[in-house]
C-alpha cells in the first residue's frame, strides 16, 4: 500500500507568495546580470535579473559628495533617515549598487539604488519576478547589542561571494547563534549546504564558534580554492573550499591578526599595481576602525601552508600583518574593486556628515583634494625632484574631478 | 532604534488645499494627485523622487512619511508644498482562525491564522500553542516546521500546515506518530500575545480557538450534491451554496465563479458565512437569462480533498488524470418579487 502521492507541495506552492524585501543588506554580481541580495530580516536570498547601462566605457572614478541626500531626495525623506548597508559595481558598467534603507520613524523600508558617474539615482524593482532562495536557519534570532544600538537579526547575513558557479554565504545561524556558511548552486535547485564555522582568536585566548564571519573573499591558493574571512577584532582565517561541505563543523585556520579593536568592511582580491609597469595579487582589506591594509597573495600563501596562529603570546595588541602595508583610507562605511583601477567607496566626511561616493586609485588608496598641504597652497611649483610627485597629483586632480588644477 | 519595515501603504490623510479645478491637491503616503503628470519633490531638491505616474497620479516607489514637506509640481498647475498628517497605528491583532466551526475532521490538513495588520516572520511555531483538553496536555511536533513561512503576501495570513506525513496514512510519520488529532478529543488552538506585528508592536491579546475532532473525511467532494438557493432577478440578493462538507475559504477566493450565458464572470464578493456554507453577492442585479456556478475541481474542503478525489487517495483512483477540470451547476433565479 505504498502507491500514495503527497500533494503538500503543491499546497505550499499555491500559498506560497513572493518574499516582500525587509532588510536587504549584501550583494553580490553572479553570472548574467544577476544580482543576489541577502535580506537578513527574512532569511532570503534575492537573485534579481537587472538591467545594467549601456554607455561604452564608462569613465570609472567616482567623485559624488551627499548622495545622502541625493538618496534621500529620490526616497522622498530627510537626509539622516538613509542607511547605506552594501555597496557593490557592476562589472560591466560600473554603476554602484548601493543597499539602502529608508528610515521614518520607526519605520523602515529597503531597497537597492543604482548611482552611476553623474549621480543619476534609479532603484532596481525588487517587485518583479524572481528566483529566490529561503536558508534555514536563518534569520537570526531577534536580539540586541547594547539595548538597541544594533539588531542581531542584522548579522543572520554578512558576507556573500560567488565563485565557480556557487553562492558562499557567510552569517549568524538562528540555531545556538553558530557561525555558519550556506553554499547554494545557482541557479537555485532549494537546496543549501550549512556548515557551522570555529576558529582561534589569539588576541582573545579563545577558540569561537558564535561570532560570524564580517568579510570574506575566494581565491586559489598552492592550487586549492581557499575562503580567507575576516572576523570583528580582526583575525584572518584560511578555510579550504574542500572542507565546506553539508553538516560540517569547520576549523578555520587563523594566519593573521591585522589588529584589535576593529571591525571589517569587506575584503577582495586585486590587483595591486606598482606603477612601474607590474604589481602583485593582493588582498584588499577596508577597516572601520583602523587604516586599510593591501597584503600580498603570495604572503598569504605562505601563511596558509603553515601551522597558523595556535596560541596565545599574552600579548592583546598583537599585530601580524603578513608583510601588508597601510593605507590612509578612513570614514569608511562600504567598500569594493571599481573596474581595474580604482577601489570605490561609501565613506563619512567627519567634518560635514555628509556620505560620500568617492573611488580611491589603487596604488596610492588617498584622494588628494582630501589634503592641505605644501603642494595645495597657492603658487607652489614643482622643484627639482618632484617630477614623480607631480605625475600622481595630476593624475588623481583629474581622476577626482578637479582638473584646473593640474600644474604643467 | 528598533525598526520596522514599512509594508504596503500607510494611510495618512491629507487635508486637501484647492487651487485651480484641475490642479486639486490630495495625497496620501502612497498617491498623490495634483494636476497632470505630477512630479513630487523633497522640500526644494530638484532630484524627483522615484514613483510613477498612472491615471494621472503619482506613485512614490517609497510611502511618503508624515515628517516630510514635500513639493509637488504638475503641468499647468503652479508649485505646491504639501505635508500629511501623522496616523497613530493600532497594535495589531488576530481577526480570525479558519477553518470556520468547531467541529473538524481529524485529518484536518491546515489552519490559517488571519491578522489585522501584517505580522513580522520568523519562528512561527514559538507564537502558537496546541492543547488538548481532553487530556490536558500541550501537544507538540503537529505542525510543519516550514523554514519559508506561509505568509501571503500581505503578509496578514499565516497558512499553518498540519505535518502531512502525519495527515496522510501509508508514510512513516503517519505509521509512528499516527494523526495529530484524534476524532471525540477536544484541542485548544492558542496564538500567544507576544507575536510581533511588523512595526514591533505584540499583539494586542491572546487569542484562542477551541475544537472538536471528528471522524476522518476520506472522500472526494462531490459538487452535484450542494444545494443552491434562488435569488430573485432584478436584485443583488445573495447566492447562497450548501455544501456537502466544511469547505477551504482560500478555495472560495480562487475556484468558484458565477457566469452568465455568455461565459462572462459576475463581478461579485465571495465568503464563506458558515463551515458548509457559502455566499456570492452580486456587484450588478442578477439579469433574466441563465447563469450557472462554475466550478474547478481543484477548489478544497477542509482536509485537502477535492472535486477530482481524496487528497489521501490510491494511485489510480482519482477521477480525472489530469487537474483542473470544471463542473457547472445551474443558477436558477426566482422571479423578482413586485411590491
Amino acid at each position: 500500500m505504498f502507491k500514495k502521492t503527497l500533494c503538500a507541495a503543491a499546497i505550499i506552492a499555491s500559498t506560497n507568495a513572493a518574499a516582500q524585501v525587509e532588510m536587504i543588506n549584501v550583494l553580490e554580481f553572479g553570472p548574467n546580470n544577476t544580482l543576489f541580495a541577502a535580506d537578513s530580516y527574512t532569511g532570503v536570498v534575492h537573485a534579481f535579473n537587472i538591467t545594467p547601462a549601456t554607455s561604452a566605457s564608462p569613465a570609472p572614478a567616482f567623485n559624488l559628495e551627499n548622495i545622502d541626500q541625493l538618496l534621500a531626495d529620490a526616497m522622498g525623506t530627510s537626509r539622516d533617515n538613509v542607511r547605506i548597508n552594501d555597496l557593490q559595481i557592476h562589472p560591466d558598467s560600473l554603476e554602484a549598487y548601493l543597499a539602502v534603507s529608508r528610515v521614518d520613524g520607526d519605520n523602515y523600508s529597503s531597497a537597492i539604488a543604482v548611482i552611476n558617474q553623474a549621480g543619476e539615482v534609479g532603484f532596481v524593482d525588487t517587485d518583479a519576478d524572481h528566483p529566490e532562495l529561503k536558508i534555514e536557519q536563518a534569520p537570526a534570532a531577534d536580539f540586541e547589542f547594547y539595548r538597541d544600538r544594533y539588531q542581531g537579526r542584522r548579522l543572520s547575513f554578512t558576507d556573500m561571494d560567488f565563485y565557480k558557479g556557487k553562492l558562499y554565504i557567510a552569517g549568524l545561524s538562528n540555531a545556538d547563534f553558530a557561525s555558519t556558511l550556506w553554499t547554494a548552486g545557482y541557479p537555485f535547485d532549494n537546496s543549501v549546504a550549512a556548515s557551522t564555522v570555529e576558529i582561534y582568536h589569539d588576541v582573545h585566548n579563545q577558540r569561537e564558534t558564535r561570532a560570524p564571519v564580517r568579510a570574506m573573499a575566494i581565491t586559489e591558493l598552492n592550487g586549492q580554492d581557499v575562503m580567507l574571512a575576516a572576523y570583528t577584532c580582526t583575525p584572518l582565517v584560511a578555510i579550504p573550499l574542500d572542507d565546506i561541505k553539508d553538516g560540517a563543523h569547520i576549523n578555520g585556520k587563523t594566519i593573521a591578526e591585522l589588529g584589535y579593536g576593529n571591525t571589517p568592511i569587506d575584503i577582495d582580491i586585486i590587483f595591486n599595481p606598482d606603477f612601474q609597469g607590474g604589481g602583485e595579487p593582493a588582498l584588499f582589506v577596508s577597516n572601520k576602525n583602523q587604516m586599510a591594509q593591501v597584503i600580498p597573495l603570495k604572503n598569504i600563501a605562505e601563511a596558509v601552508k603553515g601551522e597558523g596562529i595556535t596560541s596565545f603570546d599574552g600579548n592583546f595588541f598583537r599585530r601580524s600583518i603578513l608583510g601588508g602595508v597601510e593605507y590612509p583610507m578612513s570614514g569608511l562605511v562600504q567598500t569594493t574593486p571599481l573596474g581595474d583601477s580604482h577601489i570605490a567607496t561609501v565613506r563619512r566626511d567627519t567634518e560635514n556628515g555628509d556620505l560620500e561616493l568617492a573611488s580611491f586609485t589603487k596604488g596610492l588608496y588617498m584622494r588628494l583634494s582630501d589634503y592641505q598641504s605644501e603642494y595645495e597652497i597657492p603658487n607652489y611649483s614643482y622643484g627639482e625632484g618632484q617630477e614623480m610627485m607631480q605625475g600622481f597629483h595630476n593624475m588623481l586632480k583629474t581622476d577626482e574631478g578637479y582638473p584646473e588644477y593640474i600644474i604643467q | 532604534m528598533t525598526l520596522r519595515p514599512i509594508l504596503g501603504a500607510v494611510a495618512a490623510l491629507f487635508s486637501a488645499a484647492s487651487f485651480a479645478a484641475d490642479c486639486t491637491l490630495d495625497a496620501t503616503s502612497d498617491a498623490v494627485h495634483y494636476g497632470e503628470q505630477p512630479r513630487v519633490y523633497v522640500g526644494q531638491s530638484t532630484t524627483a523622487i522615484a514613483g510613477i505616474v498612472v491615471d494621472q497620479q503619482f506613485v512614490p516607489k517609497f510611502a511618503l512619511s508624515a515628517d516630510v514637506k514635500y513639493r509637488v509640481e504638475a503641468n499647468e498647475c503652479e508649485n505646491a508644498y504639501f505635508q500629511l498628517e501623522k496616523a497613530a497605528q493600532p497594535a495589531p491583532q488576530v481577526s480570525g482562525i479558519y477553518p470556520l466551526g468547531d467541529a473538524l475532521p481529524e485529518n484536518i490538513l491546515r489552519f490559517y491564522i488571519q491578522f489585522d495588520r501584517p505580522m513580522r516572520e520568523g519562528n512561527f511555531l514559538d507564537y502558537i500553542r496546541l492543547h488538548d483538553l481532553s487530556l490536558d496536555e500541550d501537544l507538540t511536533g503537529v505542525f510543519f516546521d516550514n523554514q519559508y513561512e506561509l505568509w501571503s503576501k500581505d503578509r496578514k495570513q499565516l497558512t499553518l500546515l498540519v505535518d502531512p506525513g502525519r495527515v496522510k496514512t501509508g508514510l512513516q510519520a503517519h505509521n509512528a506518530q499516527g494523526r495529530a488529532f484524534i476524532a471525540g478529543r477536544q484541542y485548544r488552538l492558542t496564538v500567544l500575545e507576544s507575536w510581533r506585528g511588523l512595526d514591533g508592536q505584540p499583539l494586542q491579546a491572546r487569542y484562542s480557538k477551541v475544537f472538536t475532532a471528528t471522524p476522518e473525511v476520506m472522500h472526494g467532494i462531490d459538487a452535484r450534491t450542494w444545494q443552491l438557493n434562488a435569488p430573485a432577478t432584478d436584485s443583488t440578493q445573495p447566492l447562497v451554496i450548501q455544501t456537502d462538507r466544511a469547505v477551504d475559504h482560500m478555495s472560495i477566493q480562487s475556484y468558484l465563479f458565477v457566469i452568465d450565458d455568455q461565459g462572462k464572470e459576475l463581478p461579485g464578493v465571495w465568503r464563506l458565512l458558515a463551515p458548509t456554507q457559502i455566499e456570492f453577492k452580486p456587484q450588478m442585479p442578477w439579469q433574466e437569462q441563465p447563469h450557472s456556478l462554475q466550478i474547478n475541481a481543484r477548489f478544497e474542503d477542509v482536509v485537502g480533498n477535492n472535486l477530482n478525489g481524496a487528497f489521501d487517495h490510491e494511485k489510480g483512483s482519482l477521477h480525472q488524470a489530469s487537474e483542473g477540470f470544471w463542473i457547472n451547476r445551474p443558477v436558477a433565479l426566482a422571479k423578482r418579487q413586485d411590491r
